[in-house]
């Protein structure tokens, strides 16, 4: 270290967790400091005698407990032992799942006949390996216990035999089908468009809609004005110098994210002169990952990014006139134009996908000008692979009103929900209410499905044979891993039974891969899971790029956005989506990207503006998430003549008079946990109320006013939070650097100089053998060498580094842990209390100069943080039953059932990793027989009163060493990875042995940027951090 | 008044005390003899079950390799157990008429499993792995008993967890290397792998066919397979075994902790 911590005591943190810790330190510190903040909700009208009472009570339950008995089992083997089929036995399936409309390859895990567990398929583009939270969650969807289970018509019971037979007799009177609709959701599978064109053979008249509100109409109307088709932009980020980001999120948002998350993440470590690192610019309403990757982030509303990008283009010389809107930093709009001429072909814009068209044709149109488009680079435009292509909200629009007027006879919605998920002007119910034969496929029985004759279930995708077409081109095979769970069909086999196809779902995908591919070997295809272009990330072939296509003079003939008052975006949900995900209780309690909500979605808005709206700022005690501690004000929204009550949130980074409100909560119909229910157990408001057809996603002229009620939201932000009156630490939580001072020798910035550099502290040369070549830092402790020690050579030392550089704060890793580790969800009251579980969490940060914040648009960070596996670790020695004990291979290890629950471990925890399972939480496990099949086989299902925290996914250790030692050999390096790990889909975490220096793991602790979290305390954690790299140009601050 | 407590009242008070002292030990020790005692833990207790399947007759008098039936005990978790259409492959030949194939034939006809009483079970959060205990040597009577024996299968062994970690600690008192054991044809070189040298693997089904036919067995390799230690050794004989878990690169350091085999 540089500096010693002596001369830093005293200066104010640099790193906020929230504007409540720079503002209402106390009450920030009571969650540091308090082990029940909220104990006087607790204990609310229990006198002496009850807690008598109840210690009497737990005495005895406890000891009971520990009595148990275990009723002698049964072995039920097979009759005829299918090939292959191992009790116990993992094994891994290549399958197809879908996002924003395209497929995912994915690869799914299967025990004993039931599939656990999804990743990404590290073969092909769309995933690289990553995957996102929902998609990860999706394997909860399968077991949903709310699940549409058996065929209803009217409400009553009915076969499917008996729903299909009927159907084909209304079809059969339906002529030339003129009357007869079907409304998907983006029509994405080939075999289902195959069948649909088969069916229209039939009926001539039949019309097929799609809608789902994550559209892509802007894209396609801005590609149609640039260029005259629906054209995607596939981007090469990793091809990027610079990336212009017009309120995008190519990190988390949209079909192509994970690749593009993989892309940029490849561009973010600069070589040892400091060159390579690509720098972004993003301009955004609201923050969301892509800002927090950003090396600049300035605030811009929605309604002036079609100036911004025509001020870009002016700038840079491609004619037009147009200024800097007011309001948006013009010197960083100048400097984004300078990086961009001085790397002209290299730079990109991105915009997001809810701005209006003109924006999307205007940065079509700019990157084209710029040189951009094309094989290699930046961004390549491409035919749209799906089946068909269009336009949704004019789908919808025009099916509601054949509704209306009575042209439809039969409507069937595969999949979707257009009830709830239509803007609210459209009356999707009542026009449903006209058509004679309504038949739902769904998973639930959900609003839609209510209002329909025939409510048929739907099948998972992970139940039945399927295929998609993936935003890389590719068809993804998706093979089933489960039978149906329940009496069900998937959109596939319905559509092929009304139509009197008597072929199975397998032998129609199967028929789709022959039509393309004659000679195609079926068995290996299903073992890669894709077929067609293959469109592996930095190898871009046999694709077709249309630059040339795009009209660039467009660019300063586009209709002005003209807005205002307030502007309100009304955008799918960074964690529950649209509301397909509305009853996944893993994605409800991940707290949501930035804000750090969860179980409730609410108005985001600045701080300015909250204070003009005079609702109280969250330092005002209130949005602490404390509960019956404080409330949100709840403001009411109107616009358009449609308005809704919802509490306001308080986001740092957001522009002023702008509104954010999430999509996918205030359901009606979702089941146990998508319902809303209120304050107490969540389920937010229902946003699509203030959609309208013309205005779906962005709107202006919104009012807002405040109505004097209040709502409980349940914030993460500040539980497990670090000992924040310790001033000198936390500055060391988080480091960065540029590429300069990189360069330079200064791994942690300016004020660290370049002491730590090197990697090693000073306690241990090259030629010295020590333990010190594991654990970082001199070894200053004054106790004798730790039992682990004696034998280091002889067992594996296994450490993890997190790339700060490259987390974007996507929260994969919570849900990919969540489903490795069975970790239980504890519902919106207990995660008010602190007490979620898991067992891996993003931090948010925003970054002062040390005396101040800048509220307005402060820098944001984000950092993982799980167990640090400590080789000194101060959880050990305060453990009265040896619970928590270290293990010969740098583990530290804690043993359930020794566990009594005392929580001297977490108190002393430093970094606050560990999570006490208060109130058996996985009771819902244990009671739902198929929730019983979600738990992972290879990981204890804990019990309550047990203090559990990050494994370092040991059963994956255990399984590879025992795979290794079969075969006589060592654990390779990379064969081990946790499940965090496989999720992160930028890369960011690093996991491996630190005895062998070729290892990854041991280059990213000899990295110069490698720091310990609290180094100070001389824990000597395993998990290490690389320092984040920010790349700002020289000539701006960040 | 008269005196109340006679003088026998102090030996009585005396031997109250004591009493009163010894007990909390005599009911500590009781109740730690009955939990390891068979009574809790059901070991030696031959259970009930749908075939009375005899380990005896099928692998002493028959020599059928344990691996026919439990095929997967060198490669997976879980050791296998047959699927009826295992016992089928015989029993469609031969003993087709006998009434206690009975559920057997039921089954393969039916095709409704056998239900089996389990009789080795561990808890369900130890994670057992049979495929590593073969690659390492360790024999199957190690932890199962006398199998060979058994007429109904009992439990060999208490499967405590104080008996698991006596192995996991001190693994060289139940490793076996029958390649030094006829030493004298081998040569005594280690490190030598002649043709004959067996891996620890082969070794364990080495020592079946032996049963199997009858051979006659050492003291050590009756003590194995009986399940017991090795036989109580001269120190010179317990570096060689030091030497032996050397060779097999069996980490001792490492076995005992409690992520082995809890997670």
């Amino acid at each position: 270290m540089g500096k010693s911590n002596e001369e830093k005591t005293g200066a104010s943190p640099k790193f906020y967790k929230g504007l409540e810790q720079y503002e209402a330190r106390e009450l920030v510190e009571s969650w540091a400091e308090d082990e029940f903040p909220d104990r006087k909700s607790l204990a609310s009208g229990v006198d002496r005698r009850d807690v008598l009472k109840m210690i009497g009570g737990a005495a005895l339950t406890a000891a009971l407990t520990g009595c148990r008995f275990q009723a002698p089992r049964k072995i039920v083997p097979f009759v005829q032992q299918p090939e292959g089929a191992v009790a116990g036995a993992r094994k891994h399936y290549a399958t197809c799942a879908f996002k924003d409309g395209f497929a995912l390859a994915v690869v799914a895990d299967q025990v004993d006949g039931r599939p656990v567990r999804i990743d990404g398929n590290p073969l092909h583009a769309s995933t690289l390996g990553g995957l996102d939270s929902q998609t990860m969650a999706e394997i909860l969807n399968l077991y949903d216990p709310d699940r549409l289970q058996s065929p209803r018509h009217l409400n009553s019971p009915i076969s499917w035999t008996d729903s299909i037979l009927k159907i084909e007799e209304a079809l059969s009177q339906a002529g030339n089908g003129a009357g007869i609709a079907v409304l998907s959701e983006t029509l994405n599978s080939p075999t289902l468009a195959r069948l649909g064109a088969e069916m229209k053979k039939k009926y001539p008249g039949m019309r097929w809609f799609q809608y789902e509100p994550a559209h892509r109409d802007n894209q396609r109307e801005g590609s149609m004005l640039a260029t005259g088709s629906d054209q995607i932009s596939v981007f090469n980020f990793s091809e990027a110098d610079v990336i212009v980001s017009i309120d995008a999120d190519p990190v988390m948002r949209g079909p192509a994210s994970l690749n593009y998350a993989r892309q940029i993440a490849s561009r973010r470590i600069p070589d040892a002169s400091g060159n390579g690192m690509s720098r972004i610019y993003a301009f955004e309403s609201h923050p969301n990952a892509f800002g927090v990757t950003a090396d600049h982030r300035r605030r811009i509303k929605p309604s002036q990014t079609l100036a911004l990008v025509q001020a870009i283009a002016s700038q840079l010389g491609f004619g037009g006139s147009a200024t800097v809107p007011q309001g948006v930093d013009a010197k960083a709009v100048e400097t984004a134009v300078k990086d961009l001429r001085a790397n002209m072909g290299r730079g990109v814009l991105v915009a997001g996908a809810h701005l209006p068209p003109q924006v999307h044709a205007a940065v079509m149109a700019l990157n084209s000008a710029m040189g951009s488009v094309g094989i290699g680079k930046p961004v390549e435009y491409r035919a749209n692979p799906n089946p068909m292509p269009t336009n949704h909200a004019r789908d919808l629009d025009s099916l509601v009103t054949s509704m209306t007027s009575g042209q439809i006879s039969i409507l069937f919605i595969l999949g979707g929900n257009p009830v709830y998920k239509a803007p609210a002007d459209l009356k999707f119910g009542e026009a449903l209410g006209k058509v004679p034969l309504k038949v739902h496929l769904a998973m639930h029985d959900d609003e839609t499905g209510y209002l329909c004759d025939y409510q048929l279930p739907m099948s998972h995708f992970l139940e039945a044979w399927g295929d998609g077409k993936s935003y890389f081109g590719s068809t993804v095979i998706g093979q089933p891993l489960v039978d149906p769970l329940y009496d069900t069909k998937s959109a596939i086999e319905f559509l092929a039974a009304i139509n009197g196809n008597p072929a199975d779902a397998r032998s129609l995908v199967r028929e789709t891969y022959t039509m393309s591919s004659p000679n195609g070997n079926w068995k290996s295809l299903l073992a890669k899971g894709f077929y067609e272009p293959i469109s592996q990330l930095f190898e871009l072939s046999s694709r077709t790029a249309v630059e040339g296509a795009v009209n660039t003079s467009i660019l300063n003939s586009l209709t002005p956005i003209s807005a205002q008052g307030m502007e309100m975006l009304i955008l799918p949900d960074p964690t529950i989506h649209d509301g397909r995900h509305s009853n996944n209780m893993w994605l409800q309690e991940t707290p949501k990207v930035i804000t750090n909500l969860t179980w409730d979605n609410a108005l985001l808005v600045s701080l300015a503006t909250a204070e003009k709206l005079g609702v109280k700022a969250p330092y005002d005690k209130r949005l602490l998430g404390v509960p019956y501690y404080g409330k949100a004000d709840m403001v009411t929204v109107t616009v358009n003549g449609a308005s809704l009550e919802v509490p306001v949130w308080v986001n740092l980074g957001q522009a002023d008079d702008v509104l954010v409100l999430h999509m996918g909560y205030g359901r009606a119909r979702a089941g146990d946990f998508g319902t809303k229910k209120g304050e107490k157990a969540g389920g937010g408001f229902n946003a699509n109320l203030l959609r309208t057809a013309a205005n779906p996603t962005w709107m202006s002229g919104v009012e807002v006013k405040k109505t004097g009620n209040e709502y409980v939201l349940a914030n993460v932000q500040h539980h497990n939070t670090i000992d924040y009156k310790k001033e000198d630490r936390d500055r060391e939580i988080l480091k960065e650097t540029t590429p300069a001072l990189l360069a330079a020798g200064k791994p942690f910035g300016e004020e660290h100089g370049g002491g730590h550099g090197g990697g090693h502290g000073e306690g241990h040369g090259a030629e010295d053998p020590g333990f010190n070549e594991f654990g970082k830092g001199k070894d200053i402790s004054m106790y004798p060498g730790l039992d682990f020690e004696k034998n280091p050579e002889k067992n594996y030392q296994w450490a993890m580094t997190i790339d700060l550089s490259l987390c974007t704060g996507c929260n994969a890793c919570v849900t990919a842990c969540q489903a490795e580790n069975n970790i239980p969800v504890v519902g919106k009251p207990a995660v008010q209390r602190g007490r979620e579980m898991h067992w891996i969490r993003v931090d948010r940060y925003y970054k002062g100069d040390g005396h101040h914040l800048d509220m307005d648009n402060p820098p944001i960070y984000v950092q993982p943080v799980t167990c640090m596996h400590c080789e000194q670790a101060p959880c050990e020695p305060v453990c009265p039953v040896a619970a928590t004990v270290h293990s010969h291979e740098g583990l530290n290890q804690m043993v359930y059932n020794r566990c009594v629950g005392t929580r001297y471990c977490s108190n002393n925890c430093p970094y606050k990793v560990r999570r006490y399972n208060f109130f058996h939480f996985s009771q819902r496990a244990d009671n739902v027989p198929v929730l019983k099949m979600l738990q992972n086989p290879d990981v204890t299902v804990r019990y309550r009163g047990v203090m559990e925290k990050c494994t370092y996914c040991v059963q994956r250790i255990n399984h590879a060493r025992v795979e290794a030692k079969r075969e006589d050999r060592e654990i390779r390096d990379g064969e081990v990875k946790t499940a965090c790990q496989v999720a992160c889909p930028s890369g960011a975490i690093v996991f491996g042995d630190i005895r062998k220096k070729e290892n990854v793991v041991y280059g990213t602790r000899e990295d110069p940027r490698n720091y310990m979290m609290l180094e100070e305390l001389n824990t000597r954690p395993r998990t290490s951090y690389l320092s984040r790299i920010r790349n700002p140009h020289p000539e701006m601050e960040a | 008044m008269g005196q109340i407590f006679k003088p026998s009242a102090n030996s009585i008070a005396s031997i109250s005390l004591l009493a009163a002292a010894g007990l909390p030990v005599v009911l500590l020790v009781t109740g730690s003899l009955i939990t390891r005692s068979p009574a809790n833990t059901k070991a030696f207790i031959p259970l009930d079950q749908p075939v009375p399947f005899s380990h005896k007759h099928h692998v002493k008098e028959l020599g059928i390799d344990c691996r026919y039936c439990h095929n997967t005990v060198e490669e997976q978790v879980n050791a296998g157990v047959p699927a009826t259409e295992v016992c089928m492959s015989c029993h469609s030949q031969i003993w087709t008429n006998s009434p206690m194939l009975e559920p057997v034939r039921n089954s393969y006809e039916t095709g409704k499993p056998i239900r089996w009483t389990k009789v080795n079970a561990v808890p369900d959060f130890v994670y057992f792995d049979h495929s590593i205990h073969i690659k390492r040597g360790i024999n199957c009577n190690t932890c199962h008993g006398a199998v060979q024996e058994m007429a109904i299968t009992w439990k060999g062994k208490p499967f405590s967890m104080a008996w698991c970690l006596d192995c996991h600690k001190n693994p060289e008192k139940y490793m076996l290397d029958l390649n030094a054991m006829g030493s004298d044809s081998h040569g005594d070189e280690h490190g030598e792998h002649g043709a004959n040298m067996m891996t620890p693997r082969e070794q364990i089904f080495e020592l079946y066919k032996k049963i199997a036919a009858g051979e006659k067995l050492t003291e050590v390799e009756h003590r194995i397979a009986e399940g017991h230690t090795q036989h109580i050794l001269p120190s010179d004989d317990i570096h060689k075994q030091y030497k032996l878990m050397e060779e097999r690169g069996i980490n001792v350091t490492q076995l005992a902790d409690c992520w082995v085999c809890h997670r």
